[in-house]
């Protein structure tokens, strides 16, 4: 008995001393971490603010601390916001800021990829009771194909989703696929954002399903601004 | 619903063996032999479906008192007692099964499913009955993996294998072929 | 010097992963190009010297019913350590590794040469052990991460030098990952096998002489 005692002290001894040092390393990490992680979250956002195909921001300023960025949320919940009838979802907390005389909406949605959700953030620009969408940037699809639907994060795929027009976004957003039709030159793959129909099938060939998660995903945000009574 | 999508999707989707990568050592070192391969089986979905539900406790303990950096050290203490147990129980009851898992049995504590089950636990906020569940599918989904290897490795026994893929090598090619298949099933539901 | 030795057994005759088959789960993981390899084999090294370094020192006090809770537990507070300084310094790679940083508690090259060595030696010994067997274990990393990242996307640590024609995305995919690592153990076992008969036949022209 007496030996059992002797080593669970032991083993206790050798825990207290490691979970002291642990401890230690962790309350000195702490502020990097927490920085890094802020950054993390912050770059998406800050590159989404920026006017598609510019540099230029829509905003005065990008927070450049966790405090100063909360004070940006418009809408937040314990889950997620809102979830729509085929898994895309709209993620807590959500951004609004004000720009020169335009609402920016800095929003976080995902849609159902291939091997899971596919996570965006997205700036959607308010002018004059007109909703249209600036810029996404897709921050988590690590369950995508690579080669395939891992492509989603390539420029070119993603500036095929920017600047989509008010008329396209209250269409709906679908990928060229899904329509049937495929655009030839410049000019038809932007007539065809003005309608909704976003071309990807030429920039992510024999991928589908990933980019049509992006755009079930941004279908789902605009069902929930309506919902909301923002637009 | 949602609890069977887990279910399945742990399973046949992302499995941990053919898809996640954990459980490779014992996926590799008890496929020789159907028996072990079944005991071994039984012994991990018990342990990891106890670990899920005794780390799922300790997680919450954990963070609600800030120590959330502790938890590597805290699941892999437990886990490593459970395992202990597990080996107490089996070898009471079924010393014959004790005799064939031999040394893979405390090697339990070292396989990446069961820590790493309660890791993804932890990392996707689930609830207790959402980790218990993954917990058990994750480990069903290793066994299924495990004995399906199992007997292709007993057929591969009598079959002319060149000299220098003989035993591990040859393993892992036929376990590439087992992941290729079980590729077919992604898409197959929409969590 | 028997001391080099310790630090050369783990390169090449006695890699981890290669000959002893140890932390797989990490090599099939981890591997899907080069630098992410390397992370990995890396931070294995840190924890597995500073682990050693730690065993090895403590090995007479430690009394051996409950060697390997202790073990465990000075290997989890060094990965623990590990983790939050990859979360604060090296952020991207920290998110690409994900939970397999946690898992190099249970990576059995770090248990394994614990229970084998640093228990055993002494401390000059243990690291240059450690720093042998990890670095070992890093490289058989990084060849498989740099043959899965060439074949599968035709770069190697980032530059891209083939065209999107010959990509074999496979190789980024589990099956590719099973497959070479079935193919790098074949090959390094022929090389072994053709070792030995040569050596037979030197042997036996010995002994006919």
């Amino acid at each position: 008995m007496k030996d059992y005692i002797k080593t669970g002290l032991i083993l206790m001894a050798y825990m207290v001393v490691t979970g002291f040092l642990v401890a230690l390393v962790y309350v000195v990490t702490k502020p990097k971490v927490d920085e890094a992680d802020f950054r993390s979250k912050v770059s998406a956002i800050e590159s989404v603010l920026k006017k598609a195909g510019t540099d230029e921001l829509l905003v005065e300023s990008v927070p450049n601390s966790a405090e100063k960025l909360n004070g940006y949320i418009y809408k937040k919940a314990e889950g997620e916001l809102f979830k729509a009838s085929n898994g895309s979802k709209v993620l807590s907390p959500l951004y609004k800021f004000a720009g020169k005389n335009q609402e920016v909406y800095v929003i976080t949605f995902s849609g159902v990829g291939f091997g899971g959700d596919v996570v965006c953030v997205g700036a959607f620009i308010k002018q004059d009771g007109v909703l249209t969408l600036n810029k996404i940037e897709v921050i988590n699809y690590s369950n995508e194909t690579p080669g395939l639907g891992a492509n989603i994060s390539l420029e070119q795929v993603k500036e095929r989703f920017s600047v989509i027009p008010g008329s396209g976004l209250e269409n709906g957003v679908k990928v060229n696929k899904d329509v049937g039709v495929t655009a030839q030159t410049e000019e038809e793959i932007k007539y065809n954002k003005s309608q909704g129909v976003v071309q990807t099938s030429d920039v992510m060939t024999g991928a589908t399903i990933t980019p049509r998660a992006v755009a079930n995903g941004i279908n789902t945000v605009i069902e929930y601004l309506r919902k909301e009574g923002e637009i | 619903m949602r609890l069977l999508l887990i279910f399945i999707s742990a399973v046949l989707i992302n499995n941990f063996v053919l898809s996640r990568f954990l459980g490779i050592c014992p996926f590799l070192g008890v496929s020789k032999k159907m028996d072990s391969a079944v005991g071994m089986s039984i012994a991990v979905i018990f342990v990891i479906t106890l670990s899920s539900a005794l780390t799922w406790f300790l997680n919450q303990l954990l963070i609600s008192l800030g120590l959330g950096f502790l938890t590597i050290i805290v699941f892999i203490l437990v886990i490593a007692v459970l395992v202990q147990f597990v080996e107490f129980f089996i070898k009471k009851t079924s010393p014959s099964l004790y005799q064939g898992l031999g040394i893979y049995l405390p090697l339990i504590t070292t396989n990446c499913a069961v820590l790493g089950v309660a890791l993804i636990n932890s990392q996707q906020n689930y609830s207790f009955i959402e980790s218990v569940v993954n917990g058990f599918s994750s480990a069903v989904g290793f066994s299924m993996a495990l004995i399906i290897f199992a007997a292709i490795r007993e057929r591969m026994e009598f079959s002319d294998v060149p000299a220098p893929f003989k035993g591990t090598a040859i393993s892992l090619i036929t376990a590439s072929l087992l992941s290729l298949a079980f590729m077919g099933f992604s898409g197959l539901v929409k969590l | 010097m028997a001391d080099i030795k310790n630090l050369t057994k783990g390169l090449i005759k006695e890699n981890p992963l290669f000959i002893q088959v140890l932390g797989t789960c990490p090599a099939l993981a981890t591997t899907t190009n080069a630098k992410n390899a390397l992370g990995m084999g890396v931070a294995v090294i840190a924890v597995l010297v500073l682990s050693n370094i730690v065993i090895s020192v403590i090995r007479k006090m430690v009394p051996n019913k409950i060697r390997i809770p202790i073990f465990i537990v000075v290997i989890a507070s060094f990965v623990t350590m590990i983790d939050l300084l990859m979360h604060a310094f090296t952020y991207d790679l920290w998110k690409v590794l994900g939970i397999f940083i946690p898992l190099i508690v249970v990576n059995c090259v770090l248990m394994g040469r614990a229970e084998a060595f640093a228990s055993k030696n002494g401390v000059v010994d243990s690291i240059l052990d450690g720093i042998g067997m990890g670095g070992g274990y890093a490289l058989a990393l990084f060849v498989m991460g740099s043959i899965r990242e060439i074949l599968g996307n035709g770069s190697w640590l980032g530059l891209s030098f083939l065209p999107q024609a010959f990509k074999m995305y496979i190789f980024i995919l589990p099956p590719g990952a099973f497959i070479t690592f079935g193919i790098l153990i074949a090959v390094i076992n022929a090389i072994n096998l053709r070792k030995e008969k040569i050596e037979k036949e030197k042997k036996k022209a010995g002994e006919t002489k």
